[in-house]
């Protein structure tokens, strides 16, 4: 794994998926913020993909390499996170529901984020190593 | 992946920002490729061997994770 930042994401996924933050939590729930959705994906798309000032192969396959690490986290988030939320309400014997995320554009602007995270955690190292 | 590119561009008195421009990658390129956390495409290990005058296998060799 890449240091701390799974944990980071993974906590934040848990804060917003569990509901915990019920404001913060409706930001992922249906097709209500669209306006929202499309602005934030389409800038996280353009920071993703932005061309780095020296771009070349080694930057492609970081790019591509957190693209994967974005995908691998989505899935957590989607499936795994909501669905350990769910056993433990009904270990405590209270209602939950999932989030309604799946197939919207939050499932997008949340697989960016993490790419994007990923990505600027790898440069952050590949500038470190440069020290 | 091991290898001795650090070595070859000492004995050709190049920098790691003259091989870069050489083989038409960045500088942080060549230096992860030299600290062995990038692994180069065929196409750049072909020009690092036309620069450096030698057969690929010279510099860059497999290691027991590999095998």
């Amino acid at each position: 794994m890449i240091g701390g930042i799974p944990l980071v994401l993974l906590a934040f996924t848990v804060v917003v998926m569990t509901g915990a933050m019920d404001r913060f939590s409706a930001f992922w729930s249906g097709w209500g913020l669209f306006f929202l959705h499309v602005p934030l994906s389409i800038g996280l798309f353009f920071l993703l993909f932005a061309r780095e000032k020296e771009e070349d192969e080694l930057f492609l396959a970081l790019r591509f390499k957190a693209m994967m690490h974005g995908i691998r986290f989505t899935f957590v988030a989607m499936l795994f996170l909501p669905m350990m939320a769910w056993v433990s309400a009904i270990w405590r014997g209270m209602p939950y529901h999932f989030p309604e995320v799946g197939g919207n554009l939050a499932v997008v602007t949340l697989l960016l984020l993490y790419s994007n995270a990923t990505y600027g955690y790898f440069k952050y190292q590949l500038a470190k190593d440069e020290e | 992946m091991k290898n001795s590119i650090k070595v070859e561009r000492a004995k050709k008195d190049l920098t790691q920002e003259d091989l870069a421009q050489l083989i038409g990658v960045s500088r942080q390129t060549v230096n992860s490729i030299e600290k062995g956390k990038y692994v180069p495409s065929t196409v750049v290990s072909l020009k690092m061997s036309k620069v450096f005058g030698a057969p690929v296998n010279d510099f860059m060799e497999l290691d027991e994770n590999d095998v």
